[in-house]
């Protein structure tokens, strides 16, 4: 797990690195290298199952979701292991809480997901930009990275904006390119 | 809950982005596709500020009074929305669904990396978080903001052009304001959206990519990127305001201001503010109250207005 301290001088950095005061946007964009490195866990997975419930003060809406590992890129997640997604907002019965900004979940999509945290109670690196879902290509069916949903959120153009560009402002890529980007990145032990 | 409406290709993209394009805007809409928008005349918000550094607390007040002034009536002519912001001290509650609807300043509990998940709303990654509550036919009953002042400064941009590296505050609430009355961003990713889909605007037109949209939809106020240092989305651009005046139309203002919830000595009253939490709102029970003294109330802000 990563400390407040090295989150506060990465917004520092992200801070001082942008070249001309900082855009009004409310999501710190990650490139891709500092998405890898904040992730405990990158997969591609299946959505099984998506709950939402009030909390125990019946203040909030928690959702719950369950992935199934298909391929996993990096932590000890193997292929059919289940990892389990919580975050804040969701519908209950007449009521829904929207997050502007979180990852949506449907039963049934597979997606490429960046989470933090234990297995069993991870949340999305970055909110929505840590989740593409993985379609094939309509002409020939090669599995493509679409680019994230934003969630209702924006975005502040902030870690090595110079010269690396925000993951979310990427294009669709297909999945084995981006495989092998992301496992190299894996393989270097990620770089913030 | 869906981000927006969807509807099928077709072929129609065509048509949506062709020269001339029209004023639109585009709504947040329920699970059953009803969009988003309060059921009354004002939006209390109380506001928790903190010594920001490069701002004071009353600064902090005063750049979220001017950003609920931008989408307020008497800025929009057409439109009967008031949102009401006043200020409070004390412990800063949390984004629930308690009719409370806040602007929270969070400078020691923000949500680090390590902290549980689903404990908090407020992602590391975050600079500020908009919550809605809503119903399934899109009455929304409670909203807060929340903003990260532990991990990023918050400046005024044209009092301090110079703060290199900081975040206009104004800028920022404007536009989280404009998701707390309901609106969605005006463009979408290509791919984000299910195969063969589109959102659409209120027009019922397929929105542009954001990365290939048209000028008046980049300089709106609910675009949802900004390049460094950009003050632009304190004030509305013409979509935003054709946005305010439909959804909230001054020839059905529903006369309701329910009051502020909070420390009754905390609160510093501005605007119009009677009443109580609405009658779809936790804590409801009041909407009698929030009724009858609508009508007196609306009364004597339009005596303050022609006072004005």
């Amino acid at each position: 797990m990563r400390s407040g301290p090295t989150l506060a001088a990465l917004a520092a950095l992200a801070v001082i690195a942008a070249p001309h005061g900082a855009p009004a946007s409310l999501i710190l964009a990650l490139d891709a290298p500092t998405l890898v490195a904040r992730a405990d866990t990158i997969a591609v997975v299946d959505v099984a199952a998506s709950r939402a419930a009030w909390d125990e003060r019946h203040e909030r809406i928690v959702t719950t979701v369950d992935l199934q590992v298909v391929e996993s890129w990096k932590g000890g997640a193997a292929p059919a292991a289940r990892v389990t997604v919580v975050q804040p907002g969701g519908t209950v019965g007449d009521i829904t809480m929207v997050v502007f900004g979180m990852p949506r979940f449907s039963p049934g999509e597979r997606a490429l997901v960046y989470l933090a945290g234990a297995p069993e109670r991870a949340r999305v690196v970055g909110m929505a930009q840590g989740k593409r879902l993985v379609r094939p290509d309509p002409a020939s069916g090669r599995p493509m990275v679409q680019v994230a949903d934003r969630g209702g959120a924006s975005f502040v153009r902030g870690t090595r904006a110079a010269t690396t560009p925000p993951a979310l402002e990427a294009r669709a890529r297909p999945l084995d390119e981006l495989r092998a980007e992301v496992l190299e990145l894996v393989a270097r032990g990620g770089s913030r | 809950m869906r981000r927006a409406r969807w509807t099928l290709l077709a072929g129609v993209a065509a048509l949506a982005f062709g020269a001339g394009r029209a004023e639109a805007y585009v709504r947040y809409v329920s699970a059953q596709g009803k969009p988003l928008a309060w059921p009354q005349t004002c939006i209390p918000l109380v506001a928790y500020p903190d010594d920001l550094g490069d701002l004071t607390p009353a600064e902090a007040v005063a750049a979220a009074t001017a950003a609920a002034a931008t989408w307020s009536a008497e800025q929009n002519p057409g439109s009967f929305l008031e949102i009401d912001v006043t200020s409070a001290t004390g412990t800063v509650p949390a984004a629930a669904y308690d009719g409370h609807n806040v602007l929270a300043f969070r400078k020691t509990d923000w949500c680090g990396p390590a902290t549980q998940t689903g404990a908090c709303s407020a992602n590391p990654e975050a600079l500020a978080i908009t919550s809605v509550f809503a119903r399934a036919d899109g009455t929304i009953v409670d909203g807060d903001i929340e903003v990260n002042a532990m991990y990023f400064v918050w400046a005024d941009l044209v009092a301090d052009p110079q703060a290199v590296g900081k975040q206009d505050l104004q800028n920022a609430l404007t536009h989280e304001m404009g998701h707390l009355i309901g609106l969605d961003h005006p463009c979408y990713m290509t791919g984000s959206a299910p195969a063969g889909m589109l959102p659409v605007d209120n027009l019922g037109n397929p929105i542009p990519d954001c990365a290939d949209a048209p000028a008046d939809v980049m300089m709106s106020t609910m675009f949802p990127s900004a390049m460094p240092g950009d003050i632009s989305k304190r004030t509305l651009a013409p979509d935003d305001q054709l946005a305010v005046r439909e959804i909230y139309p001054k020839a059905q203002d529903p006369m309701v201001c329910p009051a502020p919830k909070g420390a009754a000595g905390d609160l510093s009253q501005q605007g119009c503010s009677v009443g109580d939490a609405p009658a779809s709102g936790p804590g409801g029970g009041a909407a009698a109250v929030a009724l009858l003294a609508g009508a007196a109330l609306l009364k004597s802000r339009a005596k303050r207005r022609r006072i004005r």
